[in-house]
């Protein structure tokens, strides 16, 4: 009897700290998303006037097709580069080491910082690219002062600093899978692209699932190399989701109609990630 | 006996001096935290706190702590130190946008009680020039003490715009003399002659004009400088239809999408094909460097390029330098008539942040704050904070301007901007420029800083950006900014607003005029 209440002593500071920390911030920004609280004065019941507003609002809906194009492309050419190297550095080399360290580098870089950075590498008059192509006598790009291609540069970016996180996965997967399966399709006389294919993805399908997982949601949530590095722009060309919550809620404090955008975020990215992970067990048939 | 009798009277003294010396030093002893804009040390706005900061704390015996906020955290912290209740800040140094949200919730105190108390440094409010005064103030009541005072002017190379050979092939093709332009004309004119060609012979076609124009990254100001002639219309007193930019002030209908703005926004995106196309993701610092290493002809900024230009780590032109006011328009649009005006209308600006400290309500230490404040703002500190340079702190003080660029009225003298490096004639036209943008107008274009400013401004820059890249016509960029600030203004209460625009623009006063004392 003095046991079962000591266990229920000792999860009690981990409850707390979820209902402090998780439940009660969840609770409070839903009732917010059906007020009106700019701060200064109280706030002010709406009901679901936010939630039709931000269904209404044309920079809501650009801010969506725009994550949607950057989650879409990041998504893909990180987990296909990342594979691709996972694939290359999965065997004997001399200075493996060195070469994994150096791939993996780019992961530590803070998004910030990497903005700024990026800002100098796709300068369009005194950058190193702009230099390179005028050197190779190919065309000038206009890395941020288009709309079309200021997306692109953005993309760019991510994928340089977020593509050795999924060839980080998939090395860990490539290298913890049994020995057997793979040597017994070799015997029976597989080529490379069938032992990919029929050996190798269905064994990694966990990990893969597990990577794009991880990085959907990261993608999805992308705030800081937008904000750094075009500050949404030009115009609203690349103005994520995310930056657009941020300025509706601490630049123009309109509290209550950032946490009804924050919502149907919430909404959007729990029906991506439960229509991926459906998607995958009914390809593969893992749990 | 008489050793006691010296003992007491040593007692006696000693108290005396120590009363006297906490007399002269009422707030010894104490903290105060003061949130700056992030300069540096020895940066703008910033540096100048830290610079006098030993000073000053040897004077008060108050420990002064700096905290230094991004631009764009700024406004954000300051208010969720206000709204919290918190009260990190005895005082902050922030841009004026701000001031309607301060004011209408009493989060600052006005400052007039102090100014003429003996126990503060003296300074004079009617130092500054009139029009920005008026930005230091609301409701008649003064918040601020001098400190910065910002406005957007041209800036151009007097290398070539007086080159003999420029100045034969621009009267060619264009049939007038080749000057620092004066007027929009002469502005796209010449920003055309210049661009897109090696002028300067280092093997790389040049620019005619450099401008910022990211969003998010202070380019709205260049529109509003652009657009101030063809909008505001000089008149006697600021009422429905004159010395008004960006609202009608009876009805609060926004005029952002009038006439007058759609053709200004047409001529701005002409200008902006004037410089190259890369400044369309350029922000402000961005857009001072081609001008500073000599690939571009003209640019229009803050007084910043003015000080740069005399730093040998980031310029080549010092001594190449003039400055004039922004240009002038040959037309302006009347609401009242409905009809365009053919008249040159030379609109003065207050454009940029206007940088000066103010007095948190929520501060135990409110007058300890303002003794530093007035500290800076004595007449003789806040001249030679304005001839650094580095300060951020730009001329509007009469005190700044030399007599020689101010018909005889300024009072200040060339030599302390030379002894800082500036070039002679590069000072004296960058102040004169100054100086006719503050004094000697037909109006002003008035600043925004009523509540929902931030968010207006957010709309404004999105949908001038949108028109630059062509996703949006002028017209219909305008009328979609209009759209979303009648959306902001019935939000936050229209009457609320329009109490706050009229008082924050002088509704039903005379226009500010410069009065020699």
């Amino acid at each position: 009897m003095r046991d079962e209440g000591i266990k229920w002593v000792l999860l009690l500071p981990a409850v707390g700290w979820i209902l402090t920390f998780t439940v009660y911030p969840l609770v409070f920004s839903l009732l917010l998303s059906f007020q009106n609280w700019n701060l200064t004065s109280p706030p002010i019941w709406v009901g679901a006037a936010n939630y039709v507003r931000a269904l209404q609002d044309p920079r809501m809906h650009n801010a969506l097709r725009i994550t949607a194009l950057f989650v879409g492309a990041t998504v893909l050419a990180e987990l296909l580069l990342g594979f691709v190297l996972a694939l290359l550095f999965h065997r004997p080399m001399r200075g493996i080491r060195l070469l994994r360290a150096v791939v993996v580098a780019p992961l530590f870089a803070s998004p910030i910082a990497l903005a700024f950075l990026g800002m100098m590498l796709f300068h369009e008059e005194d950058g190193p690219l702009a230099h390179l192509f005028r050197a190779l006598g190919l065309p000038k790009v206009h890395w941020l002062s288009d709309p079309t291609t200021a997306l692109g540069s953005v993309v760019l970016l991510d994928i340089w600093q977020w593509t050795p996180f999924a060839f980080l996965v998939f090395l860990a997967g490539l290298e913890g899978l049994p020995d057997e399966p793979v040597e017994a399709a070799i015997v029976d006389g597989a080529g490379r692209w069938a032992l990919l294919r029929h050996v190798l993805l269905p064994l990694l399908a966990p990990v893969i699932v597990t990577a794009l997982l991880f990085k959907f949601i990261y993608s999805v949530k992308v705030f800081d190399l937008a904000f750094g590095l075009t500050g949404g722009g030009p115009g609203i060309s690349t103005e994520v989701l995310a930056l657009y919550i941020h300025r509706q809620g601490l630049e123009f404090f309109n509290l209550g109609y950032a946490s009804a955008l924050s919502y149907l975020f919430l909404s959007l990215v729990s029906a991506g990630c439960i229509g991926l992970v459906l998607r995958v067990r009914q390809l593969y048939g893992h749990s | 006996m008489k050793a006691v009798r010296w003992g007491v009277l040593g007692m006696v003294l000693f108290s005396l001096v120590g009363v006297a010396f906490a007399a002269a030093r009422p707030f010894a002893g104490r903290t105060i935290t003061l949130g700056v804009f992030a300069g540096g040390t020895r940066g703008a706005i910033s540096g100048p706190f830290y610079y006098f900061r030993s000073a000053w704390e040897q004077l008060t015996g108050v420990r002064l702590n700096i905290v230094e906020i991004p631009f764009d955290q700024l406004p954000t912290k300051i208010k969720t130190d206000l709204i919290t209740r918190a009260g990190r800040f005895d005082g902050f140094v922030p841009c004026a946008t701000i001031y309607g949200d301060l004011v209408a919730n009493n989060w600052i105190v006005p400052v007039d009680p102090w100014i003429r108390d003996p126990r503060f440094p003296r300074w004079d409010p009617n130092d500054m020039g009139p029009p920005v005064r008026q930005l230091y103030r609301w409701g008649g009541r003064q918040y601020g003490a001098n400190y910065d005072a910002d406005a957007w002017v041209l800036y151009g190379r007097r290398d070539l715009l007086n080159d003999p050979k420029e100045k034969a092939a621009f009267r060619t093709k264009y049939g007038y003399e080749l000057r620092l332009p004066r007027t929009i004309k002469e502005l796209l004119d010449v920003s055309e002659f210049f661009n897109n060609r090696d002028w300067n012979g280092d093997g790389r076609a040049d620019f005619g004009i450099v401008l910022p124009l990211k969003v998010s990254a202070q380019g709205f100001f260049f529109y509003l400088a652009f657009a101030a002639p063809y909008v505001v219309v000089p008149g006697p007193t600021v009422d429905e239809y004159h010395n008004v930019f960006f609202f009608n002030p009876r009805t609060m209908e926004p005029i952002i999408n009038s006439p007058g703005h759609v053709k200004a926004l047409e001529d701005y995106i002409r200008l902006t094909k004037n410089g190259p196309r890369a400044q369309l993701g350029w922000d402000l610092v961005e857009s001072w460097d081609p001008f500073l290493k000599g690939n571009a002809a003209l640019t229009y900024s803050p007084g910043d390029i003015g000080s740069l230009a005399k730093n040998p780590d980031r310029s080549r032109i010092k001594g190449k330098l003039t400055a004039g006011p922004m240009p002038a328009s040959t037309e302006y649009y009347d609401r009242r008539t409905g009809r365009w005006v053919q008249r040159l209308n030379r609109v003065g600006n207050l454009l940029g942040c206007s940088w000066h400290g103010l007095i948190s309500s929520l501060s135990r230490n409110q007058e300890a704050i303002y003794h530093l404040f007035a500290y800076l703002a004595e007449r003789p500190r806040l001249f030679q904070i304005t001839t650094f340079g580095w300060g951020g702190v730009d001329p509007g003080k009469i005190y700044d301007f030399p007599p020689e660029v101010s018909n005889g009225q300024g009072t200040g003298s060339i030599q302390a901007y030379l002894r800082q490096g500036f070039d002679r004639q590069d000072a004296l036209d960058w102040l004169r420029a100054y100086w006719q943008n503050y004094y000697e107008m037909d109006a002003w274009q008035e600043y925004l800083r009523i509540p929902g400013a931030p968010e207006m401004i957010n709309s404004l820059d999105l949908h001038i950006s949108q028109a630059l890249v062509r996703r949006e016509t002028p017209k219909q960029a305008l009328d979609a900014v209009a759209r979303e600030w009648t959306e902001i203004v019935n939000k936050l209460g229209r009457e609320r607003l329009r109490r706050a625009y009229q008082e924050s623009i002088g509704y039903g006063r005379p226009a500010p005029r410069y009065r020699p004392r």
